[in-house]
């Protein structure tokens, strides 16, 4: 119980922070999916020619998988918030547009007979009529649409929108289920708030309704004013918040990280360093999906700096296939990269973190395995597993398997975060790993040594857009501290409190600046 | 006040569909037009206010055609109502009177006051009922308030669409009698559509008898009786005349 509430009191400024991110996305996309939706509907219901295709278009836009479609807008509209709110607005639409068809289409013949009759115009009896007659089944659609956004929203993380999905895949990453917990138990009380709150929206509509004649006051005769008046509130406050957004005068150093434990921790240094170095507003850009995601953002100058690995860019990015020693890759990296990419690379943390073909110490034991080749002859015997993002890469396991001629018997992709468990329990008997992972030492894990220099070396550093290292020295003097100041030893330590005493990334970082004496004195600029 | 003149209406389905047909209707006219279903009573009576557009021929209201009328304010300066209810349900008592007012914009005091007035000369406690909601009130009590809306439109012509046709007995001769006293005290002109001869009887002035689409005579309750013009409205008339006289005899 005790332990629930530390979490909770070192988690609870995060959590409203990520909660707020959550409801802007959810809120915004859903209004804006209002908007285009009763639209989209209302047409529809004049054309009823139109009703087929345009159903069938916004159908398919629904069988999407969510994480397909953040993948298709990427390119388009880059990271961040704007591709998260079009990607969830696109799920919101279908079910406010076909409720808003279904509530129309269905009301009976004779009323809107006698509406003409009486002499409605087109227009007075969609708002006078139509609408408020169809108002509880469009309103059950807005609900499912702000159920449906609450929870793709959570995905939204993987594109650097934030939101309580951060928590989710952090907690993912770094395999602790209670910061998965901390992402999904607000979204899931989130949906049955929102669906509650429009519930009770509803009933006083139809109550304003079912009091019509009491006043002559527009807003209290027709629902339909109050209701476009919400919602043009709503979009108002959604505006405001992209302006603010937008607006914030302060230089803001964006930093971001892929999505595993080194990288938060490593992002954290640096924007801890940052905050207490520089004026700069510091903005954190973390749980990025994957190299390709956070390179491209890095290039559409989404974010400013992150920390990468020299083998990982020479590989998966730069795609050559060579291996050559440390300093080399490093100076040929930093080279390619200025002059390709316009991206700078700042002196190295200090240590390699490359990748590690794991096994458990019993089955090293037992065949006798100590260097990769050693593993050929057993191959058809084992299952190897490795994250989703280790099979395509140019270092990945293809080009491993071809080198070193393993013909495994099965291959397991999963999450990084469930690989060395799935190692220790026997689930697979071989994982690509990385060398600086607290677990190895922990689950008793060995390393085969690459025998045939397949590796490239991974030595870690901070990669800064070139645009702002340029124009802000003084960023890149306070980067340059950190160089050289982190070696293996520390780093599998920071690691292994955070994957396995569960601490925050951001505590460890800080503890770490602390004993190195980086954060005090204030540095002179 | 309202002249058809050869005005012609067909459907691909012949149903109700109106032969070439003339027809003059005087101010302070109750017109009845009698038929069964699918003779075209309702097709012509949809032609007044522009619900339909006849195929050939002319109306004319006032002395103008009816095609130059703005169909809108056409319908808003004529009174309707429906064979159905066709209260709007969301809507309280009060605020159904107060439709057409509104669409037109009147003033708001104005109206309201009046709509009181008018669920009164319907028979209907306004003070009650003015809030309470249509599925509120029973069927005879909704068609009081149909029929309060269309005269509080102010217009000097109804069009009703066999009005009582889904009320009981009972209900139907209050409501009979009450709209034949409210059209003799404020003079208005009625059309009125029904397929029930004694209806027709109670409440003409004039009836005419439509039989697929064509006029088969037109003339008062008595002139129908004693001196039919066709086969059909002999038929009409003498058939359950005749049932009525067989009770009394016996």
């Amino acid at each position: 119980m005790n332990q629930l509430f530390a979490f909770l009191i070192e988690r609870g400024p995060a959590l409203i922070e990520k909660l707020v991110q959550h409801f802007v996305l959810t809120a915004g996309s859903t209004g804006i999916a209002i908007i285009i939706g009763l639209t989209i509907g209302i047409l529809l219901s004049r054309r009823p020619a139109a009703q087929g295709p345009v159903m069938a278009v916004i159908n398919a836009l629904q069988t999407i998988p969510s994480l397909a479609m953040l993948a298709i807008l990427l390119p388009l509209f880059g990271i961040g918030t704007l591709p998260a709110l079009i990607a969830l607005t696109l799920y919101a639409l279908l079910p406010i547009v076909r409720n808003t068809l279904t509530g129309i289409d269905g009301l009976p013949a004779d009323v809107l007979e006698a509406c003409q009759a009486l002499g409605f115009t087109e227009r007075q009896r969609l708002i006078q009529v139509e609408l408020p007659l169809a108002l509880p089944t469009i309103m059950a659609g807005i609900r499912t649409a702000a159920v449906i956004s609450v929870g793709v929203a959570t995905l939204a993380a993987f594109i650097g929108a934030g939101g309580l999905g951060d928590f989710i895949v952090r907690g993912l990453a770094v395999n602790n289920n209670a910061l998965v917990l901390l992402g999904a138990v607000p979204a899931a009380l989130l949906a049955l708030a929102l669906d509650r709150l429009l519930y009770i929206v509803q009933r006083r509509l139809e109550r304003r309704r079912n009091q019509a004649g009491a006043s002559t006051h527009p807003f209290k005769r027709n629902p339909v004013a109050l209701g476009v008046a919400a919602i043009l509130s709503a979009a108002l406050l959604i505006g405001l918040f992209a302006w603010h957004m937008a607006g914030d005068a302060r230089p803001t150093i964006r930093v971001a990280s892929k999505n595993f434990t080194e990288q938060y921790i490593l992002a954290e240094l640096m924007a801890q360093m940052l905050e207490r170095h520089t004026d700069h507003a510091v903005e954190r850009k973390l749980s990025l999906g994957s190299v390709h995601v956070v390179h491209n953002a890095m290039i559409q100058g989404e974010v400013d700096v992150y920390p990468e690995y020299t083998g990982t860019a020479w590989r998966a990015i730069l795609g050559q296939q060579q291996t050559l020693d440390s300093a080399t890759t490093f100076d040929r990296v930093q080279q390619a990269y200025r002059n390709q990419y316009d991206l700078d690379w700042l002196p190295a943390f200090g240590y390699e973190n490359t990748y590690a073909i794991l096994v458990t110490a019993e089955l090293a034991r037992t065949h006798d395995l100590q260097v990769i080749s050693d593993i050929e002859r057993i191959a058809p015997e084992l299952v190897m597993g490795f994250a989703s993002e280790f099979y395509e890469r140019a270092d990945g396991f293809p080009a491993l398997r071809d080198t070193y001629g393993l013909d495994f018997a099965d291959t397991a992709e999963m999450d990084i975060g469930l690989l060395y468990q799935a190692l220790r329990e026997g689930r697979i008997d071989v994982a690509a790993g990385t060398s600086t992972d607290g677990r190895i030492p922990t689950y008793d894990l060995v390393m085969l040594t690459d025998d045939r220099g397949f590796f490239p070396p991974y030595d870690a550093a901070p990669v800064i857009r070139r645009g702002l290292s340029q124009t802000q020295p003084d960023v890149v003097a306070i980067l340059q501290r950190l160089s050289g100041q982190i070696d293996a030893t520390a780093m599998r330590e920071m690691n292994r409190q955070v994957d396995q005493e569960q601490r925050s990334a951001a505590s460890v970082a800080n503890e770490f600046l602390r004993n190195k004496g980086l954060l005090e004195p204030r540095i002179d600029r | 006040m309202i002249t058809l003149e050869q005005v012609a209406k067909s459907y691909q389905h012949q149903y109700d569909a109106l032969a070439p047909l003339s027809l003059e209707i005087a101010a302070g006219e109750f017109v009845v037009l009698l038929g069964s279903s699918g003779s075209g009573k309702s097709t012509l009576l949809k032609l007044i206010n522009r619900l339909l557009e006849p195929d050939q021929g002319e109306i004319r209201l006032q002395g103008r055609p009816v095609r130059d009328y703005d169909p809108v304010s056409l319908r808003r300066n004529i009174g309707y109502v429906f064979q159905g209810i066709g209260l709007l349900p969301h809507w309280s008592v009060v605020d159904n009177v107060l439709t057409v007012p509104r669409l037109r914009g009147d003033d708001e005091d104005e109206s309201y006051q009046q709509a009181f007035d008018w669920l009164d000369r319907v028979q209907l406690d306004a003070k009650r009922y003015a809030q309470r909601m249509p599925d509120e009130l029973s069927g005879g009590q909704q068609q009081r308030v149909g029929v309060a809306r269309a005269l509080a439109s102010g217009a000097d012509l109804l069009l009703m669409d066999e009005p009582f046709g889904a009320l009981d007995a009972i209900t139907r001769d209050e409501l009979q009698g009450m709209l034949k006293a409210l059209q003799q005290s404020l003079n208005k002109t009625i059309v009125f559509v029904t397929h029930d001869l004694f209806e027709a009887i109670r409440l003409a002035d004039r009836i005419v008898v439509l039989h697929q689409g064509k006029i088969e005579q037109v003339g008062s309750a008595r002139e129908l009786i004693n001196e039919p013009a066709t086969p059909f409205v002999e038929n009409l008339f003498s058939k359950p005349l005749q049932a009525l006289d067989d009770l009394r005899l016996r």
